[in-house]
This record gives C-alpha cells, structure tokens and sequence, in this order.
C-alpha cells in the first residue's frame, strides 16, 4: 500500500500531516506507541526541514510518501530545491552537552535514528529525499495469519 | 496546546495539554520562563493531558535545566501517557529530568 500527502512547508502542518498519518496507522491496527514513534520520526524530519532547509518558507512544498510492503513501512520525504544534507556528519545528541549549552534542539536526529531500521539521505535533481524504513513485527504478524 | 497555570502549597504547576511540537512549543517555553523569573521554588509540569510531545518540546525543558539548577528550583514532570514517556525514554531523559507517575507523588518530592 501507498499513501502520499505534500504540504506548504509551515510549522502548522506538522499536526495535518500527524492526523493524516495517525488515521493510517489506525486503520493498520499498528499499537499506539510504534504508530506514535513513526508519526515522530515524520515529525521530526518534517520540523527540521521547515525551519533549517525551507527557512518557513512557506511557498516551499514537502512531500512525503508512506509505504507499506511486508511489515516494513517506508516513509520518503522530498526536500526540493536544497543543498545536499550529509547524515554522516550527525553526531548523537549529547544531553549533558545540550543541557550546558542551554539548547533546545539537537534532540530530533537522535530520536529518528533511535527509533528507525534505516535512516538515509539520497540526494538527486537538487532534492534531499530522506528514506526511513522500520519493521513492524505486528504487520508481520498479522500478515502471516490472514 | 493549552496551557494553566496553577499555584499549590508554594509551587507552580503548568498543566499541558494537547500536541507539543515545533508549533506550540514556544508558549510553554514562555510559560517556563516566566515561572524561572518569578523564582517559583518548584516547578511541576503535569502531563496528564498532553498528547503528543516531539524533541521541541522536549527541548524546552533541556534549555531550562541549568538556570533551574542555578536558582535552585524543583523541576520534575508528571503524570505522562504512555507514548509520551516513551519519547521520553527513547532519549534518556530520565538521567537529568525528575519525573513522577502523578501530581501527589510530585508534590511530595517538591516539598
């Protein structure tokens, strides 16, 4: 199964894109903490790139496509128009560090790589298309006894 | 999000309620920081209406850490769901944040 939804890249969003995704889940009868860590880690990359990549700008589209195959779910978020982002650099959050330096980001990208399989950035046609994956073992579950 | 702000036996209690993201996180982060100049002697955030929470949320709490040590404020959250405290977990917070199951158990702590 395939679901897509784009949007305008403003912070008031983010809540359409988690109602959007949270019907989904319901509908694949995923338990409510896994269907709220994947609802997160969309989130998450969705808050980063309207700030630090759109820079609110609010004429910028962002679109993300939702998967399902085998109980793996897939997101990928397109992030048009943009300097290539390099994952590799990203070091975990160091919370003693975040705490000293009084800062309140920092935490996200160690939230998606804590709760996802696989976390990657693919950059084609000036477009960041980050590629999340995580295995559901209820999908998996439920598969095998239909 | 809505916040209230409620005052018992000497400390602030910021009841959140509904989704704490990148969006609404900089009421709460007002909220805090009014509480921080008020040098309230203790600081609760109960939880027990809030929805979701994302890093910025999170993150709020994070930046006010060492201002609260350095005033000598109590700070602890609780009452948190289930999905909240995972996030919670996931990244370890309960190393440097105080957390309780309620608002009684909280209030205790404070005192």
């Amino acid at each position: 199964m395939k679901y897509n939804i784009s949007i305008k890249a403003e912070k008031k969003n983010l809540k359409k894109v988690r109602t959007f995704l949270e019907n989904i889940f319901n509908q694949m009868q995923i338990p409510a903490i896994e269907s709220n860590q994947l609802i997160l880690v969309v989130d998450e990359i969705l808050a980063n790139l309207i700030i630090h990549s759109a820079k609110n700008d609010v004429q910028k589209d962002i679109d993300i496509c939702l998967t399902e195959n085998e109980g793996e779910i897939t997101f990928e978020i397109y992030d048009y128009n943009s300097p290539f982002f390099d994952l590799t650099q990203h070091k975990n959050a160091n919370l003693h560090e975040l705490k000293k330096q009084k800062r309140k980001g920092g935490m996200g990208l160690t939230l998606v790589k804590n709760i996802m399989d696989e976390v990657e950035v693919y950059y084609e046609d000036n477009t960041n298309i980050w590629r999340l994956q995580k295995k559901i073992p209820y999908l998996l579950f439920k598969d095998k006894n239909k | 999000m809505n916040l209230t702000i409620e005052h018992q036996a000497g400390v602030c209690i910021i009841h959140v309620e509904g989704d704490l993201d990148a969006s609404s996180s900089i009421t709460l982060d007002n909220a805090m920081q009014e509480a921080i100049q008020r040098q309230e002697k203790a600081i609760i955030v109960n939880c027990e209406k809030l929805n979701y929470i994302s890093s910025a949320g999170l993150g709020v709490f994070m930046s006010h850490l060492s201002d609260l040590e350095e005033k000598n404020i109590f700070f602890a959250l609780c009452s948190m769901n289930e999905k909240v405290k995972n996030v919670f977990d996931i990244l370890g917070l309960g190393e440097l944040i105080k957390h309780y199951p309620n608002q009684e158990v909280a209030l205790q702590a404070a005192q």
